[in-house]
């Protein structure tokens, strides 16, 4: 681990410690009781350890998305609404399977339908950014806005399920299987393959960027103007490929929200992961085992919120995931992760 | 009749487009790339709903929003200017931070992260379905009047004050500026610090408008306004306008919404998939402040 890297990790640290002390003590709890409530509701018992683990599998797929983005230089604020359209799609697609489809067809179809969602949002703002110049970060959020009201119509209406206030469930062969159904400690969790998918992904995104041409071309279009023209890279062309893929990578989200924990979509599934992610590949650093442990640290927040909710309000921990962003943004800012 | 409602609406929904689009101006015309409108929006809202609440005084209500939007404004600075982190990661952050820290003081100062208690209102003007009750409803908030007084100001501050031309010098030529003896962290602190409080005060209006602070009750208008600051080539008077156009999308959904002529999802999505036509449309003739970043 270089120095600077290092630098980030403990300022990040010092960072959630001080901010979770202010925050608890703000709200009028004890901090130390309220440690202690969190480590023995996260890694102080399996069931808490699963929990955290199912807490950052969102976050490894949209960590990895804005992470691929940025390698672009583009920075892709719109996982959120690219993560909305994973778990539209997904969910319509995998209810309107025969119920008899077997896993080996179902489970590719839902995540095809996933990916494919969350890229076609994002070759929007791709194909904005290539054709007219429109900073991608204005139009991802204007999506953003966008996705939200359209699936909060639809999951309220047209996609409601009866009485219901979701949408009809995915067909059986699409579950993904769940780690309490092979592991006793890990029962009722909501811990499922997609984390196992997501570590995949991240590999898998590793290698694609380093080792392949389309790979080349993003860094390329990431590293200069100069560079891209030298290699005579299309940057329009990349700009699109770049945005479509980070907005697949943030619509397979989905996988643990539709096809994983509730197997339908309703209103507000998979928000939230979308801004987390930005700070998430942040953290990371770009790099695959970084992105895994920052998912992972802001999985243990997350569900540590919950563990101690009856003495502070959980919003208080989202408090400090917002510091933890800003601390990472200004120690690492000499390195300009962005522009 | 409808008219007069109508005129109501969209002063009351213009008000919170214009000044946070204002703070965004004031900003952005600094250098600094400003995203966190949202922020300041539900900060603002939160700041005066609280005070309104405790003191009883709208004058006070204000007050506060300004000053808890120059509050983050100094925060946003802080990172943003002092330690030179990214602009756009510090406002995706200060965005989280107030969503979660308004819905986490609610629950501790009222028990309840979806909504605080009603602000006290005056005599016989709530549920009064007469056109002219809701205009001086409308017309009651200060902010209201507050929005275009403010445009103006920015307008005279930027083109015709010393502090106006350092903080355009510091967005388009920094080091140029620091030669001439700009303090440009300063000038950039200063100008942060104002946008601060002016686009708190459209949060002022979203809680004083609604008469308590809801949960994430900006939805969205902060980044809409920075649409507004985008199309409006980072002039105030100019932005403001496309704001109130945008402004007057939102009033015509809460008109039409009643009637059921549009299906109310059309009215909603639509200042979304304007405002990014437009941006679209008119990205290619915008000229940022060159040292933006």
């Amino acid at each position: 681990m270089s120095r600077p890297r290092a630098l980030v990790v403990v300022a990040a640290a010092a960072a959630v410690l001080t901010a979770m002390n202010l925050s608890v003590w703000l709200a009028g709890a004890s901090p130390r009781r309220v440690l202690a409530l969190m480590l023995a509701g996260t890694l102080g018992s399996s069931y808490g350890f699963a929990q955290s683990l199912a807490k950052a599998t969102p976050l490894l797929w949209t960590g990895a998305s804005v992470a691929l983005a940025l390698r672009a230089r583009l920075f892709n604020v719109g996982a959120e609404g690219q993560c909305l359209a994973g778990v539209l799609a997904s969910a319509v697609v995998g209810a309107a399977l025969p119920a008899s489809t077997p896993w080996v067809l179902a489970i590719p179809f839902c995540l095809a339908a996933a990916a494919a969602g969350g890229a076609a949002l994002g070759a929007v703002a791709g194909w904005l950014r290539g054709r007219f110049g429109t900073n991608e970060v204005l139009s991802t959020l204007m999506l953003n806005g966008l996705m939200a009201v359209v699936v909060t119509w639809l999951y309220g209406g047209a996609l409601r399920d009866g009485a219901q206030v979701h949408t009809r469930d995915v067909v059986a062969g699409a579950r993904l299987p769940m780690a309490g159904a092979a592991l006793r400690a890990f029962r009722g969790s909501g811990l499922n393959a997609s984390f196992a998918l997501g570590l995949v992904a991240l590999a898998a995104l590793a290698w694609y960027l380093e080792r392949t041409r389309g790979g080349l071309r993003i860094r390329a279009l990431g590293s200069s103007a100069g560079t891209a023209s030298a290699l005579g890279i299309d940057p329009s062309r990349t700009t699109v490929r770049a945005m479509a893929l980070s907005g697949a990578l943030a619509g397979l989200a989905a996988s643990h929200f539709v096809l994983g924990v509730k197997g339908y979509a309703e209103h507000g599934l998979g928000a939230g992961v979308g801004f987390t992610g930005i700070a998430v590949a942040l953290l990371g650093g770009g790099r695959p085992w970084g992105i895994a442990l920052a998912a992972l640290l802001f999985g243990v927040l997350a569900q540590g919120s919950l563990a101690v909710n009856a003495v502070v309000p959980s919003d208080a921990l989202v408090v400090v995931q917002a510091a933890t962003l800003i601390a990472v943004a200004a120690v690492g800012a000499r390195r300009a992760v962005t522009r | 009749m409808m008219a007069v409602v109508f005129l109501a609406q969209v002063l009351s929904a213009a008000a919170p487009l214009v000044l946070a689009s204002l703070g965004g101006v004031l900003s952005e015309r600094s250098g600094v790339t400003m995203l966190a409108l949202e922020a300041y929006l539900l900060l603002g809202a939160f700041a005066a709903v609280v005070a309104g609440l405790a003191s009883g005084s709208i004058v006070v209500a204000v007050l506060a929003a300004a000053l808890a939007g120059a509050l983050a404004g100094a925060l946003f600075a802080a990172f943003a200017v002092w330690q030179r982190a990214s602009a756009v990661v510090v406002g995706v952050a200060l965005n989280l931070l107030a969503v979660a820290g308004t819905r986490a003081a609610l629950k501790v100062l009222y028990g309840s992260s979806s909504n605080s208690p009603t602000l006290p209102t005056s005599e016989g003007m709530r549920g009064s379905t007469l056109a002219w009750t809701a205009l001086r409803d409308a017309l009651s908030t200060p902010t209201v009047w507050i929005a275009p007084l403010l445009v103006a100001l920015s307008a005279l501050l930027l083109s015709r004050t010393v502090l106006g031309l350092r903080i355009t010098a510091c967005g388009e030529h920094p080091t140029a500026a620091k030669g001439q003896g700009v303090p440009v962290a300063r000038v950039q602190t200063t100008a942060l610090v104002l946008g601060g409080a002016i686009a708190a005060l459209g949060g002022a209006q979203l809680g004083l408008h609604q008469h308590a602070f809801v949960a994430s009750m900006s939805g969205g208008r902060g980044f809409l306004a920075v649409a507004a600051v985008i199309l409006g080539r980072w002039r105030p008077v100019r932005a403001a306008v496309w704001a109130a156009g945008i402004g007057s999308l939102s009033a015509l959904e809460a008109t039409l919404a009643s009637s059921g002529w549009v299906p109310t999802v059309v009215l909603q999505a639509l200042p979304f998939a304007l405002t990014l036509l437009a941006v679209a449309g008119r990205s290619g003739k915008a000229r940022a402040p060159a040292a933006l970043g």
